[in-house]
């Protein structure tokens, strides 16, 4: 079933693109960018929707939940639903783009292994899942040199007898970047999320390194281009943090402009009133937040009305 | 906090150690390899190259002594009386003692798998590599005595034919070359060669199967295509020259006896069954083997004595012992099955048992 629907025809799409290129790791790039290029709306509607949870983590209300029941998470997570209803964040919202993008990207991984077909008996099982309308015959085996790789083995860059994984040392470097460039402001050292990010940011590149240092090439190329891909979809859709780059230290709260249009308006600070009475939490809630909210999801729903 | 972070850091140390042990070693499967003499059968499959006593089926020695994820080996041993000579996907190539499995040397020139088996002429291997290359190696030391490269992988065992070799490879080209390394021809045809190039016993022929479906008889001395013979689909499997019959078998399971002097069409068999481990020959007859698991005997007039139903799938050539067919099993509990000339499974080999 998953090979059928999902790993199949991208290898098949990755074999047509070979016979069109007549060059097995320029097809391999191309067909990440393509993969991107396809999965485009899901990655800026999980972008938008991270960036939604973002903000609210700095909202004034959120911070009082947050502040008020810090001893009773369960309290807590109520009130935190309850906000998120309100203010149409939807929790999953960046999630559930990216679960729907994990076959694709599974898939795209999957049919490059299959496409460098390795041994006879893989040879054999590639030949059987080509569709008719390519000549497999003209195509088959796939030749795997490039630049100067070999896409089936690990690459190494041979200076002066010297064995120089140069992939893997592009890997980690990019898949930095990556993570240095899309890691959202925080403005809370407290925050969960940035300390994630924090880790991600310090063993992402390593692990990504590691494999593609000790994977075949092919792939270590696919973790590259998918890299750049990203970095150069995030930056053409404004959403690069650039000042992260030479931010080293804790982060600090200001956003960059790119990010800017999105975030919270400042708005005047209200006073905020904690009423130790437990009734009346949901109304005073709304009255301690509320332009703040609704500058926050302007953009995001329009059709919502001010209430006065 | 720090609570967290540590948390945080042991979640990625451990997916690093999940995903980097994914990760280390070839990613690739393959049909186990085998080779055979009087006595002994030799096995390479995943990380592990057996000697398995050829009348009970009992191992004698597997090499290395223990599994590593970076050696995997799936090129068939090639056997002479001093050694077994066997490549593995780590770019080595090995020769190992016969009677004990103990390493003698090893070749690490390579820089691509040993995918298929070698051939021993005189005082040097050639070994076929994925790296485009055909290493002519000295057989007592190992040491490099040149390198023919292609422009392609080579899946297939190269052909000592008097003083040239014969190599196929998968850019759709056979190559002969001389005992120096340098080139004497090289033939395009229809499609890659898997199989391997074989001769006639005078030798001054040479028969190349193709994956685009074509069987070629070629001048041996300048590799000029004599004949060419169009089977159905495509031909994985090594044809068979045996007393005077030239067979081969399509992937669609069809047996083809071709005239060896002009291609002509002698007659077929249709097995109904895929086939890629292809056949073997056997007194007054040969054996096919079929992806499902069927092992069958026909003599030359295309009766069939015996048919031997395993549970398993077969992609491996079958070799003969004194006494035995053995035939290699993938997708199955066992990795080896004998199989004595009247049809009789006699038994079986699971590695670790």
């Amino acid at each position: 079933m998953w090979q059928t629907i999902i790993v199949n025809p991208f290898t098949n799409v990755l074999l047509a693109i070979t016979l069109v290129v007549q060059n097995f790791g320029v097809a391999i790039i191309l067909f990440t960018i393509l993969i991107k290029l396809i999965t485009w709306p899901l990655t800026t509607s999980s972008m938008k929707a991270a960036q939604s949870m973002q903000q609210l983590q700095s909202d004034p209300r959120y911070k009082k939940i947050q502040e008020k029941y810090k001893n009773d998470k369960e309290k807590f997570a109520q009130e935190q639903m309850k906000l998120y209803k309100e203010l149409g964040v939807k929790p999953m919202g960046s999630c559930l783009p990216n679960l729907i993008q994990l076959p694709i990207i599974i898939g795209l991984y999957q049919s490059i292994i299959k496409g460098m077909a390795a041994t006879p008996y893989e040879l054999l099982n590639l030949e059987r899942i080509v569709y008719s309308f390519l000549d497999s015959n003209k195509l088959l085996p796939l030749q795997n040199k490039f630049l100067w790789m070999d896409l089936g083995q690990p690459e190494r860059l041979s200076v002066f007898g010297v064995q120089i994984p140069v992939l893997a040392i592009i890997v980690v470097l990019t898949t930095f970047l990556q993570s240095k460039l899309m890691q959202p402001p925080t403005t809370n050292p407290n925050d969960q999320g940035a300390a994630f990010s924090k880790a991600m940011n310090l063993y992402m590149p390593i692990l990504m390194g590691w494999m593609a240092y000790s994977l075949a090439s092919g792939l270590a190329l696919y973790f590259l281009i998918s890299n750049i891909a990203t970095i150069a979809q995030y930056a053409i859709m404004g959403k690069v943090n650039w000042k992260n780059l030479f931010t080293f230290g804790p982060k600090p709260a200001s956003a960059p402009v790119s990010s800017r249009q999105n975030q919270v308006k400042p708005t005047k600070p209200e006073p905020v009133v904690i009423d130790e009475d437990e009734d009346d939490e949901e109304e005073e809630v709304e009255k301690v937040g509320k332009p703040s909210a609704r500058s926050m999801v302007k953009q995001r729903r329009p059709q919502m009305k001010k209430k006065k | 906090m720090k609570i967290k972070r540590v948390f945080v850091t042991a979640v990625f140390v451990t997916l690093a150690f999940i995903l980097s042990a994914c990760a280390m070693g070839p990613r690739a499967v393959g049909a186990p390899g085998l080779s055979a003499d009087g006595e002994m059968v030799y096995v390479s499959n995943k990380q592990f190259v057996y000697a398995v006593n050829a009348k009970t089926g009992t191992q004698v020695w597997s090499y290395p002594s223990k599994a590593s994820t970076q050696i995997v080996f799936y090129a068939p041993p090639v056997v002479n009386e001093d050694g077994v000579y066997v490549g593995d996907l780590a770019n080595n190539f090995y020769k190992l003692d016969k009677a004990t499995g103990a390493e003698l040397w090893k070749f690490s020139g390579a820089k691509g798998w040993f995918i298929g088996q070698a051939a021993i002429a005189m005082q040097t291997i050639y070994a076929p590599s994925a790296d485009h290359s055909m290493y002519a190696l000295n057989i007592n030391d190992g040491s490099l005595a040149w390198k023919y490269e292609t422009d392609h992988q080579i899946w297939s065992q190269p052909l000592a034919l008097g003083d040239k070799i014969i190599v196929s490879s998968l850019d759709h080209f056979v190559h002969a070359v001389d005992e120096d390394g340098v080139e004497v021809w090289k033939t395009s045809l229809n499609g890659a060669l898997v199989g391997a190039p074989v001769s006639n016993e005078t030798m001054d022929m040479v028969f190349a199967a193709t994956i685009g479906n074509s069987l070629y008889g070629l001048d041996a001395s300048s590799g000029d295509v004599k004949w060419q013979f169009d089977a159905t689909s495509g031909l994985w499997a090594t044809p068979l020259y045996t007393q005077e019959n030239l067979l081969v078998c399509d992937e669609a399971g069809k047996i083809y006896s071709v005239n060896p002097k002009t291609g002509e069409l002698v007659w077929t068999i249709e097995t109904g069954s895929k086939v890629m481990g292809g056949l073997l020959a056997i007194e007054g007859g040969f054996v096919i083997v079929t992806e499902d698991g069927n092992v069958r005997a026909y003599d030359f007039e295309r009766k069939s004595p015996w048919n031997v139903k395993l549970t398993g799938e077969i992609y491996s050539t079958p070799v003969k012992t004194d006494e035995n067919i053995i035939v290699g099993l993938m997708n199955s509990e066992v990795l080896l099955v004998g199989i004595n000339l009247q049809g009789t499974q006699v038994w079986s080999f699971t590695p670790g048992k």
